[in-house]
């Protein structure tokens, strides 16, 4: 027997360790994947109370999360050109900050705006909710935007000067559009997590700030708000309600998420 | 595309036309740097305003200095330790780590290298999906599932005396299954940007299956695994809404694993609205403050950890290996 073959012997245990260990640990992702599911096992409470809370939480979550979207993509998407772009002291600043604020926790820039807007007005509002998710939106559009320009072939960049194009139009016209698709599919998990997104929201809409009364139709709740009110609520009602809310958001979030995955072939 | 040309422009048509068209492209121009300049003014605002609107509040307490590294937080004292606080915070995310870090980064393994394709391309299409499910869902399946688990069986099997089910392992359970998917989509992220020239080199070297991804593929994703392992940290750190379902809400030191304890999010989530006294709001935020001290490095250092490698370094990394 030659010392490679002994090597082989000793390096083959471990070998087959290693990938039980691996097939064990995707057992045990794919239990917890079943487990989650637990929860949503009965069948769904349809009574007209928990409808009229499902059509008050998702009506207001889109209220909210269209208004943060249509001010975070923009200042998302325009930070990400302006970075990729601009460079220097501004650029690197406006790249730190952005970095910052993607990582501060949600419950913060609740709190935050929970001190500073709806304290000020007393009383929350839609649009103290739209600025907490477009707080955690726009960070997420101009990362997706950085990262999708960077993945752009220079090439492309320096077909479009060669051809007389100004920075303006070559930004606009080339490279924006060319990062598009991708673009979208970013916005939608972006918007998967937006919808998600309850901390922020805790304090902030009208529904939950002091109240907790998510079933009121005359104040706006938001899925996830209303899930964790409910789930807090005593009563096997409450829970119920609850977890028929909760199925309903992640349906909602699993959706978009799907939507942000689909892919195209090579730019 | 452009209107059809009528007919062939005369030179001094053409040139007006250019110019015309380079003056309107430095108008667009300016439009756009100031755009993108007033874009990332507010963003860079969003942060200025929230840092100083925590430190103002931080301050205007004038007994939360004295009192922020005791060890009790009870408003109505007019203590308002975050010892305990940070202690569930640390201890409950930790736990999660430990719990999801080998076993995500072993299943990632697994789907990128060893999986078949059929099976690789929609595991990781799950696992990403479920990645994005919010933290609220998992608070409710912690308290519908975990907690009644942990009380009737964990527990008493512990020796830990009479549990409601609310401690640091349910939150520790309800956290690791919360960031599993999390890092096992990072690290599957981190393991497939590996190029296959280095698979094929090893292999052609006549290593094994395991030869080539503990010595061709893990050392260069192994800044990539570290940077998953960092966000889904991170991740747990920041986590309130399902710690608040599972933890039981008691913000002093926990007596067991299995006892009652509480964390910085949790405590915001449960005050911050009933918060009317002045050095109330500014312990809690000191408590943001604190959070964000927590959270924000771990989550920096795991994104730079992320982030794909300069060519130049790249081919470093891959000489070493």
């Amino acid at each position: 027997m030659t010392a490679d073959d002994l090597r082989y012997k000793r390096r083959r245990p471990s070998g087959v360790i290693m990938t039980a260990l691996s097939v064990a640990s995707v057992g045990a992702l794919a239990l917890t994947i079943v487990a989650l599911a637990l929860p949503f096992m009965q069948p769904p409470d349809l009574s007209p109370q928990t409808l009229s809370v499902v059509e008050n939480a998702l009506s207001g979550s889109a209220i909210i999360v269209v208004l943060a979207l249509l001010g975070g993509v923009p200042t998302g998407v325009l930070v990400g050109v302006g970075v990729a772009e601009g460079g220097g002291a501004t650029a690197r600043l406006a790249r730190a900050a952005s970095d910052v604020l993607a990582a501060v926790p949600p419950i913060v820039v609740g709190f935050v705006v929970y001190a500073t807007v709806v304290l000020a007005v007393h009383g929350g509002s839609t649009a103290a909710g739209a600025v907490a998710i477009g707080c955690l939106v726009a960070p997420a559009v101009c990362r997706a935007t950085l990262e999708q320009l960077a993945a752009t072939p220079a090439s492309l960049r320096d077909a479009a000067v060669a051809l007389g194009g100004t920075r303006a139009r070559v930004v606009a016209f080339v490279l924006v559009r060319s990062i598009a698709p991708d673009l979208v599919r970013a916005v939608s998990r972006t918007t998967a997590r937006a919808v998600g997104a309850g901390a922020p929201l805790l304090f902030v809409t009208a529904a939950v700030a002091g109240s907790g009364d998510v079933a009121d139709a005359s104040r706006v709740a938001a899925l996830p708000t209303a899930a964790f009110w409910l789930a807090s609520a005593p009563g096997v009602d409450a829970g119920a309600r609850a977890n028929t809310v909760a199925l309903v958001l992640v349906l909602v979030v699993a959706g978009l998420g799907v939507l942000g995955r689909r892919r195209r072939g090579p730019r | 595309m452009g209107p059809p040309l009528s007919g062939p422009l005369s030179r001094r048509d053409a040139g007006l036309d250019e110019r015309h068209a380079a003056r309107s492209w430095a108008g667009a121009e300016g439009a756009l740097r100031a755009l993108t300049a007033a874009a990332s003014a507010a963003m860079v605002g969003c942060v200025v305003v929230i840092f100083v609107a925590l430190a103002l509040a931080t301050l205007d307490g004038r007994t939360v200095g004295s009192t922020i590294l005791s060890t009790t937080w009870s408003p109505a004292l007019g203590s308002y330790g975050l010892l305990p606080l940070t202690f569930g915070t640390l201890v409950a995310s930790l736990l999660g780590v430990l719990v999801a870090a080998p076993v995500g980064v072993l299943a990632a393994i697994w789907i990128v290298e060893l999986a078949p394709p059929w099976v690789s391309g929609p595991a990781r299409a799950l696992v990403d999906v479920i990645a994005t499910l919010p933290g609220v869902m998992f608070g409710l399946w912690g308290r519908t599932v975990v907690v009644p688990f942990v009380r009737d069986h964990l527990a008493p099997a512990n020796d830990a005396g009479p549990s409601a089910g609310f401690g640091l392992v349910t939150a520790g359970i309800v956290l690791g299954a919360m960031i599993l998917p999390t890092i096992t989509a990072l690290a599957c992220g981190a393991l497939g940007g590996v190029p296959a020239s280095l698979r094929e080199a090893a292999v052609a070297l006549g290593g094994q299956r395991w030869d080539v991804i503990r010595h061709a593929v893990l050392p260069v994703a192994r800044a990539g695994l570290w940077g998953a392992v960092a966000i889904g940290l991170a991740r747990a750190l920041a986590e309130s809404l399902a710690v608040e379902m599972v933890c039981g809400s008691n913000p002093l030191w926990p007596r067991s694993l299995f006892a009652p304890f509480s964390t910085l999010g949790a405590v915001l989530v449960d005050e911050t609205v009933d918060a009317t006294r002045v050095d109330h709001i500014a312990a809690l935020a000191g408590a943001a403050v604190w959070l964000c001290v927590l959270v924000v490095p771990v989550m920096l250092v795991g994104r730079r950890l992320l982030r794909p490698r300069e060519p130049a370094e790249s081919a470093r990394v891959e000489r070493a290996a």
